[in-house]
């Protein structure tokens, strides 16, 4: 993508609307399949919103995990490492999604509990309990 | 006459926007507004309906004149087709 088309969009159009790249989101988002919709945001983000942000020459949508005074620790729902982003980089908020053709109530209850399951059990806590059931599937072998 | 797979229209606050998914996406990365009643002929032409089909269709649901109407819809549909949303 041209980079600027991103924030242009957004600042003429008050929305964004895109498929995304990648599988830091998953299995909330999956590679080019699903459907984004992210508006500016004129409130601070809370925890749990997923920011869309800038990061170098890119652009990111990963989770808030973390709210401080004049930034936000952010990371992917499927990532081991967070970003530390400034308010200045933050372009948007996720306010919509589409998973193929059926629109996600973001306000539901399924999604509210998602949001905070999947930052509680990062993947490092799974990876850690997926290791332990394996080295006691070997235990138990023995 | 079909839309290219890949190409998806949204309905989002108000608006009608198409956006490409899957491979598609690796070369498309726009997002292209339509008005309703050019998405209200995306959907026909997603259901399969041909040129004629549409115009037949949209003259029951709106007031306007054959000769117009005609006109419009065949602009709209060259104008997905340069866009590269719909195929022949």
């Amino acid at each position: 993508m041209i980079l600027s088309d991103i924030e242009k969009i957004i600042a003429d159009e008050g929305v964004f609307v895109s498929t995304t790249s990648g599988v830091s989101m998953y299995p909330l988002l999956r590679d080019r399949k699903d459907t984004i919709v992210v508006t500016p945001s004129t409130e601070r983000l809370k925890k749990y919103d997923v920011a869309l942000f800038r990061r170098g020459d890119s652009y990111v949508l990963h989770r808030v995990i973390e709210v401080l005074p004049d930034s936000y620790v952010i990371r992917g729902d499927n990532c081991i490492m967070p970003d530390h982003v400034k308010d200045a980089d933050i372009l948007g908020r996720l306010t919509g999604i589409y998973r193929s053709e059926k629109e996600i109530d973001m306000l539901g209850r399924g999604y509210r509990l998602y949001s905070r399951l999947i930052v509680f059990i990062s993947p490092l806590v799974r990876l850690k309990l997926r290791l332990k059931s394996v080295f006691n599937h070997i235990k138990h072998k023995k | 006459m079909k839309i290219k797979s890949g190409y998806v229209i949204r309905q989002v606050m108000g608006n009608y926007v198409v956006i490409a998914t899957g491979e598609e996406s690796r070369g498309f990365h726009g997002m292209v507004k339509l008005n309703e009643t050019a998405a209200n002929i995306w959907s026909y032409i997603s259901e399969g309906k041909s040129e004629e089909d549409i115009v037949s269709l949209m003259i029951a649901e709106y007031d306007v004149e054959e000769q117009q109407l005609r006109s419009d819809v065949q602009k709209t549909i060259k104008t997905l087709i340069q866009q590269g949303f719909v195929e022949l």
